[in-house]
């Protein structure tokens, strides 16, 4: 049988995860670079996205960390293999710095946003954008087909 | 790159609109006018998003441009797939297309499938598919005139219920898998064995979560759903050579979406044991041996670090539970009824017959498939 089935699955989840991060990074990336209407946006949902981010690296953190740690089984969410793979790979030198810097932003989100720094939007958007290399790369294998 | 890009939106939005021009100027085949509706409904959603973006003010801002682009890229892969596999399904929607979906729809109650039936395009050149983002099967054209492969179908439907219901069927399971690899790779540590292997098992783990489970997942929904008929059809899948080695892939070439056809295959036979189902379990086994006898392939090295049997059983135990948490009727519940035909015993009966008299094999078919139709009304 095909493998449209699986790459469904793996395209919707990753594809979701693109969406979603990419919505909650230009959001903050409004607000922190003043761009037009990013003081507009409402508080609850700068919230929102900010609360999204924070779930985010929490199950980002938890699968890079050395031994799995348990994902609180709240949260609906998750994050594609291949997404955290990527993110080992162009980490892998450097990954306990990565980490760090993967908590201190959790933190920072966490309370209000207001202590970002561009370095932390960076790599928000630096994961936005790997969710989006990997959804290419599922659409260009459903796309071969 | 900021008027390239609003055109890219607006080429987009134009799009948007001949494919609903394409749907809304004819008139549909009663199975799907629904599903047609669902399709524009997706369209109308990805044009309110177009219109949005395209209307923020900072679309095409420098700071932005790289996210616009993929916001961009995003709805342009959905609308591709839209026009790809649901629109041309309608479009093109016949008697074969409405055999299936009657065939599908007969099945549904008798399994209690608790969500909307799929849609079945009968025109694949692939084999079987799914897509179960859109609620659509594919089927290839002579499978309208056959029972042997039609247990395929549920696998393919296996996958639109992981799609509906994924933390229930698989959630509990990935944490057992990821605890299982984080083990292996202890024990790999501890044992001081050669750095490739944590690579193995970090691309193994990869590939389990985001292609192989679904897949294993598939087989057994649809073991649990047409018992052994589908283990046979997968024999019969696999002894027409698709794919080169039975034992692939293995550690070396983990990429490949389907898992090797012998793990699908000891999937499988854990399903038929947790069914108790053990008699055609041994007996399909046994077959398979001989195969892979047949075959001449071996197992590579570090194999079991794939396919560990120990989560083949343990994926089957939360396929069973979440399949009976959505009350799907399981094929060892079926029971015969006057009237219209049991799907999945007929496709049971169908390979009982194959086995025990295959050259009268046809004849019986032939009689078969004239009965479906007269009970399906097609």
């Amino acid at each position: 049988m095909s493998d449209l089935g699986a790459l469904s699955h793996h395209y919707k989840a990753s594809a979701d995860l693109a969406k979603e991060l990419n919505q909650a990074v230009v959001a903050l990336k409004k607000q922190f670079y003043d761009l037009a209407g990013g003081q507009d946006i409402p508080d609850e949902q700068m919230t929102s996205y900010r609360q999204y981010l924070v779930d985010i690296l929490n199950i980002l953190l938890a699968e890079l960390a050395p031994m799995p740690e348990q994902i609180s089984e709240h949260l609906q969410l998750s994050i594609p293999a291949s997404i955290v793979e990527r993110v080992r790979q162009v980490h892998r030198g450097t990954m306990a710095h990565y980490v760090e810097d993967l908590a201190s932003v959790k933190d920072r989100l966490l309370q209000d946003g207001r202590q970002l720094s561009e370095e932390d939007i960076q790599l928000l958007d630096e994961l936005a954008a790997t969710a989006g290399l990997d959804t290419a790369e599922v659409f260009r294998r459903m796309w071969r087909k | 790159m900021n008027d390239f890009l609003r055109g890219l939106f607006y080429d987009l939005m134009h799009r948007c609109q001949m494919l609903c021009a394409l749907l809304e100027d004819r008139e549909h085949h009663p199975d799907v006018t629904g599903y047609v509706t669902q399709i524009l409904d997706w369209i109308a959603q990805i044009e309110g998003e177009i219109v949005e973006l395209t209307a923020d003010p900072t679309l095409g801002t420098p700071r932005l441009l790289a996210n616009n682009l993929r916001d961009y890229r995003l709805r342009a892969q959905l609308i591709k797939l839209l026009e790809w596999f649901p629109v041309p399904a309608v479009l093109r929607y016949g008697p074969s297309d409405h055999y299936f979906f009657a065939l599908m729809s007969q099945a549904a109650k008798q399994i209690r499938y608790p969500f909307p039936v799929p849609i079945v395009s009968a025109l694949s050149k692939d084999y079987y598919w799914s897509h179960p983002d859109f609620n659509l099967l594919g089927v290839p054209a002579l499978e309208e005139y056959s029972l042997l492969g039609l247990p395929d179908l549920f696998h393919e439907l296996g996958h639109v219920v992981i799609h509906q219901r994924r933390d229930d069927l698989l959630g509990r399971f990935e944490e057992k898998l990821k605890a299982h690899f984080a083990t292996e790779g202890q024990r790999v540590r501890n044992k001081q064995q050669p750095p490739q292997y944590k690579v193995i098992l970090e691309r193994v783990q990869e590939q389990w979560i985001d292609a192989w489970m679904a897949e294993f997942a598939s087989d057994m929904i649809a073991t649990y759903l047409v018992g052994p008929a589908y283990g046979w059809a997968n024999l019969r899948l696999c002894s027409s050579s698709l794919s080169d080695n039975i034992f692939r892939p293995g550690p070396d070439d983990v990429e490949t979406i389907h898992p090797s056809d012998d793990a699908r295959l000891w999937g499988i036979v854990k399903m038929l044991d947790r069914l108790r189902l053990e008699t055609d379990a041994r007996q399909i086994e046994q077959r398979w041996n001989d195969y892979v006898a047949l075959t001449g392939h071996h197992t590579p090295p570090d194999y079991e670090f794939c396919y560990p049997m120990a989560l083949l059983e343990n994926l089957a135990q939360s396929v069973v539970r979440g399949c009976a948490g959505l009350r799907l009727k399981a094929f060892t519940k079926q029971t015969p009824t006057s009237g219209n035909i049991n799907i999945p015993i007929l496709l049971n009966d169908a390979w009982k017959e194959f086995l025990a008299q295959p050259d009268e094999y046809p004849q019986w078919e032939e009689n078969r498939l004239a009965e479906l139709r007269r009970s399906l009304g097609v």
